[in-house]
This record gives structure tokens, sequence and C-alpha cells, in this order.
């Protein structure tokens, strides 16, 4: 390996290392998630975390923004919020001559990390705004469009039960989201240590480790490893498995899929892959990147059918099945 | 376009030097070397594992066509060995030309990856070799990928070893090998019919080379010879075929009678020839069926007696003349011989033991001629089978096949010569050597050929109880004293054919017309006349049963 190169995959692992290590000291347990958040970070891509209330989800976001030195804020999607409530509102504004005039007053969603909570409270039009936002990177208001300040990172919330009232997200919104990250309910141990540390008088603090640059050397990286065309024929043939209608689908797909994953399935396991490589000391993507990514890349761009819900078949048995099933390139 | 440099470890604006590139071919050439060496390891071991394959595919195929062989001569009347052999050529070569097939390079980085597993280091690092420019990062990875590369060597990545489909195709060699083996031991052991079905006329020629040998001039000879030709005829009927058997057992009992008269008549010479002590020995071996030994020993004795001069045996001239032209029957010219032997008085001379050499050589030409004929006979009644099973369009009835309407060979005893002891026939027909109680030439007290113990075949349907087959029965009388008398008194009583074997006997009738036929049977009376006896046969039985 060259010695910039490595040089730099070294600091890429260390800076990744360090805050895992910092959030670490908050969040018990849940290091694949923390990882796969930072993932997402570091190929400019959005998560949608999903979990039951109080495994800790909120502070995952909060600790990370403690962590790295980045403009952080946090909306809690309610019914009543609206569009303007997230990306911001004209107001009339007066000047020293008395002259009125209309300024932008930048939403929450101005920030380096936005932490959407409870994403399927808010309406549709509400959430289909901060998404825009999300697609695009930039926010038209009154007229005008202003770019988002980069990194710009959202991380979405949403509780699977207490579905009273609330708005699930379309599909085709939540195959913005890069990777989908399940929290679970915390071992007994796991649960020791959270109780340990929150009940004390002080709460452990963390130290920031990563600046706004740092994350933006550490997407170049990420983004400058290699993909061999046989280890992409293969993250290829792992999303065309998931179609029901393809005549690669896997079997499980014809059955219970109504519709497999889009074209931005790929490209977020090439995308999650490659830092998956990089973290594994590689400077190329292997297949087993590829495999360890396909859950978090995928489960939320598949779309199970009515079968599938009346067997209680998940996405993630079907997507296991598909990665155990897709030989790799070349056998 | 920044190009990377990799001496200061920077992107520079201009094109790396020629060392840069040649560092990066170098690596690749190394990349390269290593995945041609497993690549021609991957094909050494798939060519041994498709011989290996092919070699078992031919061995199970050959083993089990040596196993299916005959099943298939009955089926299809013979399948042509190089058809299959042929087929096998075909497969071999079909085989060999897939197995001999380069193996893509890139197969071999996929195989190194996933063996050693190396995450698809080598099979990106080929790739990138071949189709890209190179990045920093794909020169990094060519470069890790070389040092990868340069760790290994073919037989880490692949090594050579006996694929175990060679070891399976050995033990399929030894089945084939034991296939061989059985096959010809069962050819051995019985089966010979079988495969002359396929060849019928090998019986037939062996039966003739074995006429050919008999004196030609013998009547019992010329029947067997006519019997033979109907049998070496190939559109011969059943019926032709039957009849021809029943000559060729008519004329072979007639052999087996002359030779029996024959043993009968050394016997009684050999007991006559005990009363000289000079004759013990020649005596012993005729009795023990050492016939050519005693013709030797006899010849000895004449050589020595024509060199003493003038001695006179004491024989009667004019019964010697009279037994020379008696010579033609055996039992009489031996009989002669026993009278001469008995009234010698003094030593022996030449030309009675001339003439007991001739007697003791016409025996045992007679006896040769037996055994010939009984082989000739055994022969006959193979290919009697074979015709049976070639000949279509039979007009014999389907059940006509069984064993009722078999003869006995005659005399089947190791003594007699016969050793012919097909369908059990473990009785005994003719007597061998006299007992002790017999008087004249009624035979020993085991039978005779004659009959009078002549025992049924214990062949065929199982022997019947003596009750089943005879019913004693008297002629009544009227009641009263008398009657009771009579009853009492064992010779009032007879024996006479119970029912059942009454119609055993009239189903034998039957069956023995020449215009018999079962289809007629049926045609007439609707229902075979085997099934009515069988109904008839059952109620029998069921009446004996009940009174029982």
């Amino acid at each position: 390996m060259s010695d910039d190169v490595e040089l730099r995959i070294r600091d890429f692992r260390d800076r990744f290392t360090q805050v895992t290590d910092e959030v670490s000291r908050i969040i018990v347990g849940n290091e694949e998630v923390v990882a796969d958040v930072m993932t997402c970070l570091l190929v400019n891509g959005h998560v949608l975390l999903e979990g039951i209330p109080g495994v800790g989800k909120t502070k995952l976001v909060q600790t990370l923004a403690d962590v790295m030195h980045l403009e952080f804020s946090r909306i809690q999607f309610t019914p009543d919020l609206m569009p303007g409530d997230i990306i911001g509102t004209n107001i009339v504004r007066e000047d020293a001559n008395g002259q009125k005039f209309f300024e932008f007053q930048q939403g929450p969603i101005f920030a380096n990390m936005v932490l959407a909570d409870e994403i399927n409270r808010a309406t549709p039009k509400t959430q289909s705004a901060l998404l825009e936002a999300m697609q695009e990177n930039s926010v038209s208001a009154g007229g005008s469009t202003q770019k988002l300040d980069q990194p710009f990172f959202v991380l979405a919330t949403q509780n699977p039960i207490e579905m009273e009232g609330t708005y699930p997200l379309p599909e085709a919104q939540m195959d913005r989201f890069l990777f989908k990250l399940r929290l679970d309910f915390p071992e007994a141990d796991q649960l020791y240590n959270i109780v340990d540390r929150t009940t004390q008088q002080a709460e452990p603090v963390v130290k920031r480790v990563l600046e706004k640059q740092q994350i933006l050397e550490m997407r170049d990286i990420a983004r400058s490893v290699p993909v061999s065309k046989p280890v992409m024929e293969y993250a290829i043939a792992v999303t065309l498995a998931t179609h029901p209608e393809s005549d690669k689908g896997h079997e499980m797909a014809r059955k219970y899929v109504r519709f497999g994953s889009s074209p931005r399935g790929v490209q977020s396991l090439i995308l999650g892959a490659k830092v998956h490589a990089l973290m594994s000391d590689r400077v190329h993507v292997s297949c087993d990147d590829v495999r360890a990514v396909t859950l978090a890349a995928l489960r939320h761009r598949v779309l199970l059918n009515f079968e599938a819900e009346a067997e209680r078949i998940e996405t993630d048995q079907i997507l296991q099945n598909i990665i155990e099933w897709v030989p790799d390139p070349g056998e | 376009m920044p190009f990377f440099a990799p001496g200061s470890g920077r992107f520079c604006a201009v094109r790396p030097t020629l060392g840069y590139n040649h560092g990066l071919m170098e690596d690749r050439e190394i990349i390269i070397r290593l995945l041609r060496k497993v690549a021609r390891r991957m094909r050494i071991t798939r060519v041994l594992q498709e011989i290996g394959f092919a070699a078992c595919v031919v061995l199970f195929a050959l083993a089990a066509f040596q196993l299916v062989r005959p099943r298939i001569a009955d089926v299809f009347g013979g399948f042509d060995q190089s058809v299959l052999i042929a087929g096998l050529i075909v497969f071999c070569a079909y085989i060999l030309y897939q197995a001999l097939k380069r193996v893509p390079i890139s197969q071999a980085a996929s195989l190194a990856d996933s063996r050693l597993p190396l995450h698809d280091e080598l099979k990106s690092a080929y790739w990138f070799a071949s189709h890209t420019d190179a990045s920093a990062f794909v020169r990094a990875h060519i470069a890790n990928a070389a040092r990868t590369a340069q760790r290994l060597s073919g037989a880490t990545v692949m090594p050579l070893k006996l694929p175990g489909n060679i070891l399976v195709a050995c033990l399929l060699g030894l089945v084939l090998v034991a296939a061989m083996w059985s096959r010809s031991d069962l050819v051995r052991a019985g089966t010979a019919p079988v495969v002359q079905q396929a060849q019928p006329d090998s019986g037939a020629k062996s039966a003739r080379a074995l006429l050919a040998a008999t004196a030609a001039d013998n009547e019992e000879i010329k029947q067997l010879d006519r019997a033979l030709s109907v049998f070496e005829k190939d559109d011969a009927t059943r019926q032709e075929l039957r009849e021809a058997m029943i000559d060729a057992r008519g004329a072979v009992d007639h052999v087996n009678m002359r030779a029996t008269v024959a043993r009968e008549g050394l016997a009684k010479l050999a007991r006559a020839m005990r009363g000289h002590p000079e004759l013990e020995q020649i005596a012993d071996a005729i009795e023990q069926g050492r016939t050519a030994e005693a013709i030797a020993m006899l010849q000895q004795l004449r050589e020595d007696t024509s060199q003493l001069p003038g001695e006179d045996g004491g024989v009667d001239q004019a019964g010697v003349a009279q037994t020379k032209e008696m010579d033609a029957d055996i039992q009489q010219g031996i009989a002669e011989t026993v009278r001469d032997l008995s009234r010698m008085t003094a030593n022996l001379n030449e030309e009675t033991l001339t003439r007991l050499i001739e007697n003791l050589e016409e025996a045992d030409e007679t006896m040769q001629m037996q055994t010939r004929t009984s082989d000739v006979e055994r022969g006959m009644g193979d290919m009697e089978a074979v015709g049976y099973q070639n000949s279509a369009g039979s007009e014999l009835p389907p059940g006509g096949y069984d064993d009722d309407g078999a003869q006995p060979t005659a005399t089947p005893s190791p003594d007699t010569g016969n050793t012919d002891l097909r369908g059990g026939t473990m009785f005994r027909q003719g007597s061998v050597t006299p007992g002790e109680a017999d008087k004249g030439d009624d035979g020993s007290t085991s039978g005779s050929p004659s009959g009078d113990s002549a025992s049924l075949a214990l062949e065929g349907r199982a022997t019947r109880r003596l009750d089943a087959l005879l019913e004693k029965k008297r002629v009544r009388v009227d009641s009263g004293d008398d009657a009771n008398a009579e009853d009492a008194d064992e010779s009032a009583w007879f024996y006479s054919a119970s029912q059942q074997q009454a119609s055993e006997s009239a189903l034998v009738d039957v069956r023995a017309r020449d215009d018999y036929s079962s289809a007629d049977v049926i045609r007439e009376g609707r229902t075979p006349i085997q099934q009515r006896q069988a109904v008839r046969d059952y109620f029998i039985n069921v009446h004996k049963g009940g009174e029982k």
C-alpha cells in the first residue's frame, strides 16, 4: 500500500474509532448501530432509526452531535408541525429607517446534524419538506433557494408501536434514507451499565473529537475506495434477488415481496461497503463488506406483501436468505 | 487530473515516472503469475476428477452390463457390446474435452480468495489490473494484492490431491472383476443352458461329436443319430422334438440294458475267475470296475502263458470253437467263458485268455458306449428345453412343461457308469452287483432293469402317499359267518387304484393321445381338462380328509 493512501486510511480509521469510543461512553451497547450511523454520515447518507421508546435513539444522536463539532438541532415531529416550522419562514423585519422587509428566518433544518424525532407523527406534507431537503441538500422558501451547510446529516427516529394517529412514511420517502437501523432492547448487563451511568450525580461527558472539515475529508476517502466489477455485480445480484418479478429473484422474494429494492439500494450497498472495507483495514471492497451492510441498506426498501404479513415474515429473514443464496462472483 | 507519485507519497500534476509504472506492472505480473499457477493446478485437478468420474461411469456401466447381460439377452435376444463400448468412448471423449478446457484466471482468483480467505483481494486486483486506469487507491490495492501473491504459492492455494472418485473407480474396478468372475462361475455352475439358448447349435455339435466317436453300425446309435438329426433341424416342431426325444430315450434304454447285462456278466466272470489263484487280482479289478487294468493284466498273463511250451489247460476244444461262433452276443460269450473257466482243471491256456480279453474289451466298449449315449441323451434333453423355449407357436398347452412325462434315466449309479442324476432321479433301477440271496438271473434284491421293483421317480409332483394311490378293497359277500370269516382272511382283500389315482391315469392317457390339444379341450368343454382334474382332485382330497 502506498504510504499516502495508507496514512489516509489509518487516519480515517482512527477518527472513526475515536468517535465510536466516545459515543460508547454514553451509549451502552449498540456498537454496530453507532458504526452504521457513522457510516451514513461519512457517505453523505441519512439514517432512519427505529426502536421502541426509551432505548436511546435520541440520546445516540445527541451524543454523536456532541462528539463531532457539528451544529445540532432537534425537531420533535407532531401532527400539527408545519413545513415552515422545519425549513423556516419569511418574517417581516424593520430596518433602522423604519422600512419593512422580509427576512428568511432559518428553521431547525439548517444544521449539520438534524434529529427528526418521531418523524411518523408529522403529516406527509411536513415529512416531504424534510425529505426534499435531505435529497436536494437545499431548501426553497420565499422564492429563494437556501443551500444547506455540509455535512448535512439527518437522523430520523420512528416508533414501531403506537401507530394510531401516525403517518407512516411512504415507500418513496423511506428510500431516501441510506440505512434503516434498529435499536434493540438492551441485554441485562447493558441495562445495568445504563442505569449505573445515568443515575450518578454526574453523567459522563464526551469530548469533541471530530471537526467538520475532518468529516468532509473522511467522506472523500470513503468515496475513493475502489470497487471492482465482480463485487459490484454481486451487489447488483443481491438487489435483483429482492425483486419478485426478476428471473434472478429469490424464491422467498417471489413469494413474500411486493416491490424489491430500488437502484438506490445498490448505491447504499456499495457506499456502505466502502466504509466497512476501510474499517476492516482494506483498501478494496469485498463481497463480505456488501453482505455486512445488506440488512441495513435494504430492509426499508423491500416491501412485503400481504402473505408475508400474514405469515409474519420479516424483511430481514428474506434478506438473510438472499445473502446466503447469492453466490460470490466467479464461483 | 492529479497523479499519484509513490516515491513521495503525494499527488502530482504530471504523470508518474516509468519507475512507478514499472512497479505497477511488476505487481500485476506477480498477481497474474500466481493466478496462472493456480489456474493450471485447477485444470489438473479438474482433469483428475473428470477422469475419476469417467472411470467410475465406465466401470459401473461395464460391471452392470456384465451382471445384466444374461437378462438383456433374454429380453432383446442379444446386445452388441460394441455399442456400449462406443458409447462409453464418446462419453469419455466428451468428459476429457470438457476437463481440458482452460480455466479462466478470474476463476482462479475467486478460488484463491475463497480458500485462504482474502476477501476478494486477488479477484479485485486482477480486475483492476486488467480493466481500469489505476487511481491511488487502486494502485495501493494492487500493491497489497501483489504482496499477498508473493507470500502464496500455487500449492498453498490449490494443493494437488488424488480425487476421491479415483478411489471409487478402483472399487468399481474390483466390482467389475468380481462381476466377471461371478458370471463365469454362474455359467460353470449351470447357467449354461441360458447361454446355450443364444447358441443352440453348440449342444447339437457336441452331441454329434459324441456320436461320431461311437460305432456307427450299432442300431441304437443309428436311432440316436436320427433323433439328433431332428434336433439339428431349425424348423423342428415341438411334437417332432418330443418324438425324437422318446426315440432317443428308447435307444439309450437299450444301450443301458446291454451295459447292465455286460456288467452282470462281468460280475459272474469275476466270480468264476476267483477259482483260479492267478486270476484273483484280475477278478478284483473287474469287480471294482477297473476293466482296462484287468485287460492289461490278462494280456500280460497271456504273454507269460505263450512262453510256456506245450501246456494245455485241459479245456474242451470243441467247446472253445463253439463259443467263438457265439461271440456276437456278449451275454452268451461271457457265459461260455465262465463255463470254460469252471471246467478248467489245469493252468490257463492262451486261447482262453484271449477270449477273456475279448469278452472284457467288448464289455468295456459296451459300457463306454453307454456313457457316451447317456451324454448324448443329456445334451438332447438340454436342446429339447432350448427348442421349447425358442420355438414359437407351440402346440403344447401352457402347462405342458411339467415333469409328468419325463422318463427317468436308466441306472443312475456310479457303479453302473451312468452318473446322470438330473432332476433328482435318486433311485436305482438296475442292479450292478448281485446280492448274496440272488437266484439265477433275476437280478439283485434292489431291483432289476426289467422292473420287478422299479420305483417311481421322486421328481415332478411330490410322491403321493400309498393310501392316496391305492385303496384296499374286497369283493363283498353275503352277510353271516362266511362274511366275517372272509373279512378276517387277508387274501380276500386286494388293492386297486384309488379314485384319485384313476383320474390321474385317465388324464395321462388323454394327454398321451396324438390328437390331444388343450385348445380343443377348451373349445369342447369350455374348461381345460387340467382344471377339471384339479377340481376333481380337490373334492377327492376333501372327501378323503373327511373320512380321516
